[in-house]
C-alpha cells in the first residue's frame, strides 16, 4: 500500500473529528474521499501529512511511518489545497519555480520541471502574470502546478475545484486523470459526487470523521435500496394511463401532481422501466415535454445511511 | 537552498503590500512624523528664565558656594510690584533670575509673577532646601526647570559633603589615600557648574530630547509585528501557503531563519535611516554613532524576537496578532514615557520603584540606552543597559527555540 491510515482518532476538545478513520490507497490509484463540509476530509489529510498530531492510529506512506521530520517522504508528496496557496507578489513562473525549488536543488532540472508544469496546466501565455490578474480558474490551475511541479509520487488534492467555473473544473479533472496515467497516486477529497464518479477508482464516503462506506463507485451505488427514478413533465394525464403505469411490475410508486404537471415514477432496485414507460405514453398518444431519468447516486447512498444530503452545508 | 529561499522570501517581502508598507515604510513615516512634530518642543525648550526669590541661611563659605552656583546660571534681579525684573538683559546661559532676601512675596507668588520661593538652610551638617511653587505655576516649565536645577545642586552638594567626610575618615584612619585620588580631587575642586547642568539634563528636564528617544524606542518596538509574521507565515495552521511550506522538505527552522534575515535586515536599515534623519536634523541624539546604532539594533532585534517568541510559543489567531501588534507598542510607548507628562512620570516611577519591569520594556531600554549615551559622563550605565538587552535577546531566542520545537494543534 502506498498510503495506509489505520484507526486514526483526532479530537478537538470534545469534538471527535476523526473516529477510527481508515484509508488505504495503492500505487497509481485515484482514491476519493467524499463527504459533506465538516465531515473530516481535510483533518484526515492533515493527519496523513503529519501537519497535526492525532490521538490514536498510524500513518504509513510509501510503506514507512510518516512523521513531521520525514523529509525523505515529504519530497515525494505534492499538496494542492482548497485555498489558493501562492504568492501574489510573484509571477506564475516565479511561484512555480519557488515551490519546485523547495524540492529540486538542481537549477537545470528545476527549470525543465517548471516548464513542464506550466505546459501541463496550460498557462504558458500567463507565465508573467501575477495571481491577482488571473481568473479564479487560472488561479486554481496555478495552485495545481505549484503542488505537482516537483513530480511527486503521491498527490493530495484537497477540494481543488471549489468555486471553479465548469471549464476550469473540466481542465483540472483532465489534469488529474493525466497524472494518474503517469502512475501517480492521487488522494482526492471533494463534496462533489460527480467528480468522484468521474475520476476516482475507489472512494470512501465519510461523515463526522467516520468512514461510512468504501469501494468502487459502482459497488457503493449498488448499496442503495432504491432503483431508477423517472421524472416526466406532462399535463392532463388520463387516469387510465396513470393506472397502467402503477400496474407495471417494475414500478414501486407513482406520484403525479397535476397542477405542476410533474409525474415521478419510482422503479424497483435493479429494474429499468424507461422503454416500457415510453411505450405506454405512445399507446395513449399522450404528449410530454420533458423527461429525466435518475439512477441511484452516491448522494442517495449517503442519504439512506445518514438521512441527510451530501451538500447539506453548501 | 538558502539562496533560493532568501531570493524568493526577500522578493515576496519587499513586494508585498503588508510587508513593505507595514514593516518598512510605515514605521519610518511614523518615526519622521513623531520626531519632526517634537521639533516644536525644541522651540518651547528655549525658555524664559525662572524668577525665584531665595532666602539663604548658613555658614558663609557654603553660602558662597550656593551664591556662586546660582550666579553662574542666572542673573540677579530686583524686586518690584510687577515681580522680578532682571538688572540687565538675560543671556542664553541664564536659567534663573534670582533675588536674595527674606521679603514677603506671597502676593507675587499667588499672582504667578514669581515662579518659586526657595529656602536654603545649611547651618547644620546637611543642606536643607525647601522650594515653594505656587499651584498656578506647578506645571510651568520654568518652575519645573528651577526645581530640577536647585534639587540637583542640593544632591550634588550633599554628595560632595559625604565624600569629604569619607576622605576625612580615611585620612584619620591612616589609610592609603591613593586609592581615593578621584575623590580627593573632587573635594579640592568643589562643585563645577557644568556638573550641575549635566545632572539636570540627566534628570530629564529636556522633554524634546526625551520624546525623541522615546520615539526611537517605540519605533523599535513597532517591529514586534514583523517577528509575529516571520513565524506565522511559516506555520501550517495559518493557511494554504503555510501548509504548502510545512509539507515541503525544508525545515521550519531554516525557513524561519531565512525569513528573519530577509525581513529583519530591511527593518534594521529603515531604523538606521531614521537615525540618519535624526542626526541630520540635530534632534539631540548622541554623536557616538556606534553606540546609538548598537542600542537601536538591539532594540529592533528584541522586538522582532519578542514577536517570534509569541508566535512560536502560542497558536495565534489573526485577532491575537492584531492585539499584540497594537497593544504592546502602545504599552511600551506609555511606560517608556512617550505619551505626555503623565507617561513620563509613570516611566520615572517604574524606573525608581520597579526597575525589573522597566527592563522588560524594549522601548524603555532603547530610550534609556540613548539617554545614557547622550548625557551620562561614563559608559558604565550604558554598558549595563546593553548587557540587559543582550540577556533579554538571549532569553527570547531560547523561547523561540522552545516554541519552534512544539507541534501545533
Amino acid at each position: 500500500m502506498l498510503v495506509e491510515m489505520k484507526d486514526i482518532v483526532k479530537r478537538y476538545g470534545n469534538l471527535l473529528a476523526l473516529d477510527y478513520f481508515d484509508l488505504e490507497a495503492e500505487k497509481g490509484e485515484i482514491y476519493g474521499l467524499l463527504g459533506p463540509n465538516g465531515s473530516g476530509k481535510t483533518t484526515a489529510i492533515n493527519c496523513m501529512l503529519s501537519l497535526i498530531k492525532f490521538d490514536n492510529g498510524t500513518v504509513n506512506l510509501f510503506g514507512e511511518k510518516m512523521s513531521p521530520k520525514r523529509d525523505d517522504l515529504k519530497e515525494r508528496i505534492g499538496l494542492v489545497m482548497q485555498d489558493i496557496g501562492v504568492y501574489d507578489e510573484l509571477t506564475v513562473e516565479e511561484n512555480i519555480t519557488y515551490f519546485c525549488g523547495l524540492y529540486i536543488s538542481d537549477r537545470k532540472k528545476r527549470k525543465a520541471y517548471v516548464e513542464e508544469a506550466i505546459d501541463f496546466v496550460g498557462m504558458d501565455s500567463h507565465r508573467k502574470f501575477k495571481p491577482p490578474r488571473l481568473s479564479g480558474g487560472l488561479k486554481r490551475r496555478l495552485n495545481l502546478a505549484c503542488g505537482i511541479a516537483h513530480k511527486p509520487d503521491l498527490i493530495i488534492l484537497d477540494e481543488p475545484t471549489v468555486a471553479v467555473d465548469p471549464q476550469s473544473r473540466n481542465h483540472i479533472l483532465e489534469n488529474v486523470r493525466a497524472l494518474a496515467q503517469e502512475g501517480k497516486t492521487i488522494i482526492y477529497t471533494t463534496h462533489y459526487m460527480e467528480e468522484v464518479e468521474a475520476i476516482c477508482d475507489r472512494l470512501s464516503i465519510i461523515d463526522r470523521g467516520k468512514v461510512l462506506v468504501r469501494g468502487t463507485t459502482e459497488e457503493i451505488k449498488a448499496m442503495s435500496s432504491s432503483g431508477e427514478i423517472i421524472h416526466v413533465k406532462a399535463f392532463h394525464l388520463e387516469d387510465d394511463l396513470l393506472d397502467r403505469i402503477r400496474d407495471m411490475k417494475e414500478v414501486d410508486a407513482v406520484n403525479y401532481e397535476p397542477a405542476a404537471g410533474q409525474l415521478v415514477v419510482y422503479f424497483s432496485k435493479g429494474e429499468s422501466g424507461l422503454m416500457s414507460l415510453l411505450r405506454l405514453f405512445e399507446e395513449k398518444n399522450t404528449d410530454f415535454f420533458d423527461l429525466h431519468v435518475k439512477t441511484p447516486s452516491l448522494n442517495d447512498v449517503f442519504l439512506e445511511i445518514t438521512g441527510k444530503e451530501l451538500r447539506d452545508n453548501d | 537552498m538558502t539562496r533560493h529561499l532568501a531570493r524568493f522570501m526577500g522578493k515576496t517581502n519587499l513586494l508585498s503590500r503588508d510587508g513593505f508598507l507595514l514593516s518598512i515604510i510605515l514605521p519610518f513615516i511614523i518615526g519622521l512624523i513623531f520626531l519632526f512634530s517634537f521639533e516644536n518642543l525644541r522651540e518651547a525648550a528655549n525658555l524664559n528664565p525662572a524668577g525665584i526669590v531665595i532666602e539663604l541661611k548658613g555658614n558663609p563659605e557654603e553660602k558662597k558656594d550656593v551664591e556662586d552656583f546660582i550666579k553662574a546660571r542666572g542673573m540677579e534681579g530686583r524686586l518690584t510690584d510687577q515681580g522680578l525684573e532682571p538688572v540687565g538683559e538675560p543671556g542664553d546661559e541664564d536659567y534663573l533670575i534670582y533675588y536674595f532676601g527674606d521679603d514677603d512675596v506671597d502676593d507675587l507668588l499667588d499672582e504667578g509673577t514669581i515662579n518659586a520661593k526657595v529656602w536654603i538652610d545649611n547651618t547644620g551638617k546637611k543642606m536643607d532646601m525647601e522650594i515653594y511653587v505656587p499651584s498656578n505655576k506647578a506645571n510651568d516649565r520654568s518652575s519645573f526647570m528651577a526645581y530640577q536645577m536647585l534639587n540637583s545642586f542640593a544632591k550634588t552638594y550633599r554628595n560632595l559633603i559625604n565624600n569629604t567626610e569619607a576622605l576625612y575618615a580615611q585620612a584619620m584612619a591612616g589609610r592609603d589615600m591613593s586609592s581615593v585620588a578621584g575623590l580627593v580631587e573632587r573635594a579640592e575642586t568643589g562643585i563645577a557648574v557644568d556638573d550641575i547642568i549635566e545632572t539636570k539634563e540627566k534628570e530629564g528636564i529636556n522633554s524634546f530630547t526625551h520624546y525623541v528617544m522615546a520615539t526611537l524606542g517605540f519605533i523599535c518596538l513597532y517591529y514586534i509585528r514583523v517577528g509575529v509574521d516571520i513565524v506565522r507565515k511559516n506555520e501550517a495552521y495559518t493557511g494554504a501557503l503555510g501548509k504548502r511550506l510545512a509539507i515541503s522538505p525544508v525545515s521550519r527552522s531554516l525557513r524561519v531563519f531565512i525569513s528573519f534575515l530577509t525581513t529583519g535586515i530591511p527593518c534594521l536599515l529603515t531604523t538606521y535611516l531614521l537615525l540618519f534623519c535624526c542626526w541630520q536634523r540635530d534632534l539631540g541624539l548622541s554623536l557616538d554613532y556606534a553606540g546609538v546604532i548598537l542600542v537601536v539594533s538591539l532594540g529592533v532585534l528584541i522586538a522582532i524576537f519578542m514577536g517570534m517568541a509569541f508566535a512560536s510559543l502560542f497558536k495565534l489567531s489573526k485577532d491575537h496578532v492584531n492585539v499584540i501588534n497594537v497593544l504592546i507598542p502602545v504599552l511600551g510607548a506609555l511606560f517608556g514615557g512617550l505619551m505626555g507628562q503623565a507617561s513620563q512620570i509613570l516611566s520615572t516611577w517604574i524606573n525608581d520603584n520597579a526597575p525589573f519591569l522597566a527592563s522588560l520594556n524594549p522601548a524603555g531600554l532603547v530610550s534609556r540606552g540613548l539617554y545614557q549615551l547622550s548625557f551620562y559622563p561614563s559608559y558604565d550605565s550604558f554598558y549595563q543597559t546593553i548587557r540587559i538587552m543582550t540577556v533579554y535577546l538571549a532569553v527570547l531566542a531560547v523561547c523561540i527555540g522552545l516554541g519552534m520545537r512544539r507541534t501545533k494543534e
